[in-house]
């Protein structure tokens, strides 16, 4: 008994061993395939990682002399001066809402564009729609909300104007009404986003093995039924996947497309915690206040992730998580 | 064992990569050194007005400036010609942000500092001056106070009388700093000028000129509220159209793009600039008056008949600036006539409206005595303070101000017999044919940044504004914009209410940022559905100042007042 209990652990370091000699000959037989892993790695190191020891700002007082790391620690002062801020409560909630829509509202449309897409048999029409619906995400939030402007300018706006020709109020000025924000927030995140977000589905897609529909196809399946039971059971992992990644983002959605929509009329609906931070934290140069909140932000971030992971693993029976 | 070698080179090119990457990524910010001290004439330095042989760099955050730098800030003929003198030169960097502001910050922040700095500041009371001082009391800059002295133009800022209060106590002087100066507050005016030695320009409503002789309108006798309202009536039963024959919308907003401006209701702009004033000795926020509710009223009842653009509040600068180009608006909630902006003036004649009544009852047009408008900042890195300060020095000469502002006599200018500057036609020629050049010709901008202070053109060239003489038809449009209806100034100077937010830091962490959201709130009141909905939205933000600590500032204040009542300046020139 004692000499089987002795060659336990013998047995596991020889294993180690064995197992770290066996990955170090799987790398060197796959250098090449990791050394083109190496710049992503690098880029998240540099970009990703190394950033996070700034995350130390949100507990000391930044002095332009002391860099990131001399200044005094100041405990918990940021975040008690965040709470105590009168606005705190509508920044959180409206992050939630804004964060909601682009994640869990917007969710659905990529795939379904994708499905559609993947459904269309004129291979022309196709790319001609794909092109078409990708080019609005090079556009920039610059130009976006300008044109978003334009269109629901009152009185002579496009959007007012066809409202008038109908016979409505061509009076209302949607950007200036704080009722409305959300809609027109959601509406030129969907066009603009939509086209590209589809892509991996439809790379997911384009993997499907062919047998399956000729197989369903010969048993008498109609189109929606492949679709539901061939299509999107095998797109069910990329999914699952991208959608515990975005979770992670829901309260950290970008200020861009805010900052620029924003107008003192429907501020109350789009001040959010990143142009809180931009407008706090970067241009009135109070660094560890905009640092804490963004930690905050990451840390929610973290926590809905790991626990939309577990209950993704949960339900796919391992299918698909991240870990 | 060729294996690891061969990894073994793999990982140190990787890594040499790497040290190349983050080298590349780096700059060393230090800046220039002095190489010679002597000129190629074999002068040395402080003989002949020689200093060192020396290239400086110099950073500015102005907002966009940067377009108005020459093209080759060290080669051309006014850049060689100061080099010739002094042996030096200076190369601007400028990234054109939109917040100067912000690049500051982050400027300081990483250490990202040349020679010297240059920042947007017109008074202490600037957001600006809180990151400046912030980087003084961390060591980051150069105390001048030693090099000051010994100089032949500078060397004012050490008298008594040259400068204005605020610059003397809150920008340069402070008593915090023991006598160290830390910033040179540039655009002071030189000792002893008059009134005729200034530049108005008469910010506030502008009416088109067409428009006001067609109805036949003096706009400096639209003194009121009421009578900006049926002027706004009778130019909309005009029907006016625009330069493109389109009917135009009574009252636009600032010529800059929109926001919300206090000369709209200038009757009730109770603490202009600062949000704060004295009504009947007890120091109080705007909001907490009457005078909030009656503005209003005032732009909901333009808003209502439609005598003011929607748009007045939000419409961007590019839309706002070509509209008012075309004549689209009878009238600008605001503009001014800036010596830059006489082409637009040109196009469409505007005339002020800057004399209507302030709350106060006053219609003289509050002006910031002896204005600084830009700080100078030499960072602790850089070596050799001293002989920035001496370029300085010569930048701000006469003979340095006259090569930036007319360039080489006989070349670029010539002086008549009356003693005034006149430019040559081939200086004139690209003023008039192609504006943008001229900065590549003259390079003013370049010259100013360290050379513009101790100003007195009348005296020096003969002339209040550059060009005036030698394009007399073209300036006489804006002479006479400038004295239009024969405007009287009342001049402020100190430490405004809206500053003193600064000293107390316990209670301006809650209450700045619920007075920045002060001209929201007004907006949203202003669409309001009705004044029952706009009260509300005004007694909420009411509360929001209460939480905030605002009746402590306003004690704090009253006490500052109460001792001295020059201490504290409520009424500024500000728009809002």
């Amino acid at each position: 008994m004692q000499a089987e209990l002795d060659s336990v652990p013998k047995k596991s370091t020889k294993s180690k061993k064995a197992s770290s000699a066996g990955l170090w000959k799987t790398i060197v037989v796959n250098r090449y395939l990791y050394l083109m892993l190496l710049p992503c790695l690098i880029f998240f190191v540099i970009f990703s990682y190394l950033p996070m020891a700034g995350l130390v700002m949100a507990f000391k007082e930044f002095r332009f002399n002391a860099g990131m790391f001399g200044g005094p620690w100041v405990g918990l002062r940021y975040f008690k001066l965040f709470f105590s801020y009168p606005d705190a409560t509508q920044l959180i909630l409206n992050t939630f809402i804004v964060g909601f829509l682009k994640i869990i509202v917007y969710f659905p449309f990529p795939i379904l564009l994708a499905l559609m897409l993947n459904e269309v048999r004129s291979k022309r029409f196709k790319s001609i729609t794909q092109t078409i619906s990708y080019l609005p995400y090079f556009l920039s939030w610059v130009v976006v909300a300008a044109f978003t402007n334009k269109i629901l300018a009152p009185d002579d706006g496009i959007f007012n104007q066809f409202m008038a020709a109908l016979g409505g109020d061509g009076s209302i000025f949607y950007m200036m009404d704080g009722h409305y924000f959300y809609l027109i927030m959601f509406l030129t995140y969907l066009w603009k986003n939509i086209g590209w977000g589809s892509i991996i589905y439809l790379a997911s897609m384009a993997g499907i093995d062919p047998t399956l529909y000729e197989a369903a196809e010969m048993d008498g399946a109609s189109k929606w039924r492949k679709i539901w039971h061939i299509t999107l059971p095998s797109i069910r992992p990329t999914i699952a996947i991208l959608f515990i990644l975005d979770i992670g983002s829901l309260l950290t959605t970008g200020y861009e497309q805010n900052y620029l929509l924003r107008t003192a009329g429907n501020s109350d609906y789009s001040d959010i915690l990143d142009t809180y931070v931009l407008r706090v934290g970067m241009m009135q140069g109070q660094y560890g206040y905009g640092a804490a909140v963004g930690l905050l932000q990451g840390l929610v971030g973290l926590i809905l992730v790991v626990v939309t992971n577990y209950l993704v693993k949960r339900f796919s029976k391992n299918e698909a998580s991240l870990w | 064992m060729k294996t690891i070698k061969r990894q073994t080179s793999l990982t140190l090119c990787l890594l040499l990569f790497m040290v190349v990457l983050l080298s590349a990524c780096s700059s060393d910010s230090s800046g220039s050194e002095a190489t010679s001290q002597v000129a190629a004439d074999g002068r040395k330095s402080g003989e002949g007005g020689f200093i060192a042989n020396r290239d400086l760099t110099g950073r500015i955050f102005l907002e966009g400036d940067g377009a108005q730098l020459p093209d080759d800030q060290v080669g051309n003929p006014i850049a060689l010609k100061i080099k010739e003198k002094t042996g030096m030169t200076i190369n601007w960097q400028s990234s054109g942000a939109a917040d100067g502001l912000q690049e500051l910050t982050v400027a300081l922040a990483t250490g990202d500092l040349p020679d010297v700095i240059e920042a947007y500041l017109d008074h202490g009371g600037r957001p600006e001056m809180n990151v400046l001082l912030k980087g003084a009391r961390e060591g980051l800059f150069t105390d001048l106070s030693p090099y000051l002295k010994n100089t032949k133009v500078l060397k004012n800022y050490l008298d008594p009388d040259f400068l204005p209060r605020d610059t003397k106590e809150n920008v340069m002087f402070r008593p915090e700093f023991g006598g160290k100066v830390y910033f040179i507050h540039m655009n002071i005016p030189a000792k002893n000028t008059t009134d005729a030695d200034r530049i108005h320009y008469r910010g506030g409503l502008w009416l088109r000129a067409d428009i006001a002789k067609a109805l036949n309108v003096d706009p400096s006798t639209i003194k009121t509220q009421d009578d900006l309202y049926n002027l706004a009536i009778k130019i909309k039963a005009g029907n006016f159209k625009d330069n493109n024959g389109k009917p135009i919308t009574v009252i636009g907003p600032r010529k800059w793009g929109g926001q919300v401006t206090s000369t709209l209701f200038k009757n009730f702009d109770f603490g202009n600039g600062t949000q704060f004033d004295v009504d009947n000795g007890q120091v109080k926020h705007v909001a907490e008056t009457d005078y909030a509710l009656k503005s209003i009223e005032f732009v909901q009842k333009l808003l209502r008949e439609g005598l003011l653009d929607k748009e007045a509040f939000n419409m961007d600068g590019v839309r706002a600036e070509e509209a008012y180009n075309n004549g689209s608006y009878a009238i600008s909630s605001y503009m001014n006539i800036a010596p830059d902006s006489l082409t637009m003036f040109e196009k469409t004649k505007y005339l002020p409206m800057d004399q209507m009544e302030n709350y106060k009852g006053e219609t003289a047009i509050y002006e910031k005595e002896k204005s600084g408008s830009q700080v100078v900042a030499i960072p602790s890195t850089t070596k050799n303070p001293e002989q920035i300060i001496q370029y300085m020095d010569y930048l701000a000469s006469k003979e340095g101000k006259t090569l930036w502002n007319y360039g080489v006599e006989g070349e670029d200018y010539k002086v008549n017999d009356k003693g005034q500057y006149i430019y040559t036609d081939k200086v004139l020629d690209v003023m008039k044919n192609n504006p943008g050049e001229e900065r590549n010709t003259i390079p003013y901008f370049w010259g100013s940044l360290l050379g513009k202070t101790d100003v007195n053109n009348n005296k020096d060239f003969g002339e209040l504004i550059r060009s005036a003489n030698s394009q007399p038809d073209r300036y006489k449009l804006y002479f006479e914009l400038m004295n239009y209806g024969n405007p009287k100034y009342k001049y402020w100077d100190g430490y405004t209410a809206a500053s003193y937010l600064a000293e107390v830091p316990d209670i301006e962490a809650s209450l700045k940022p619920v007075l920045d959201s002060y001209k929201d709130v007004l907006v949203q009141a202003f669409f309001a559905k009705d004044m029952t909905e706009a009260t509300k939205l005004l007694d909420d933000y009411r509360q929001q100042l209460k939480d905030a600590g605002v009746e402590q500032y306003e004690k704090y204040l009253q006490e500052k007042y109460n001792a001295d009542p020059s201490s504290v300046v409520f009424y500024i020139d500000a728009f809002f």
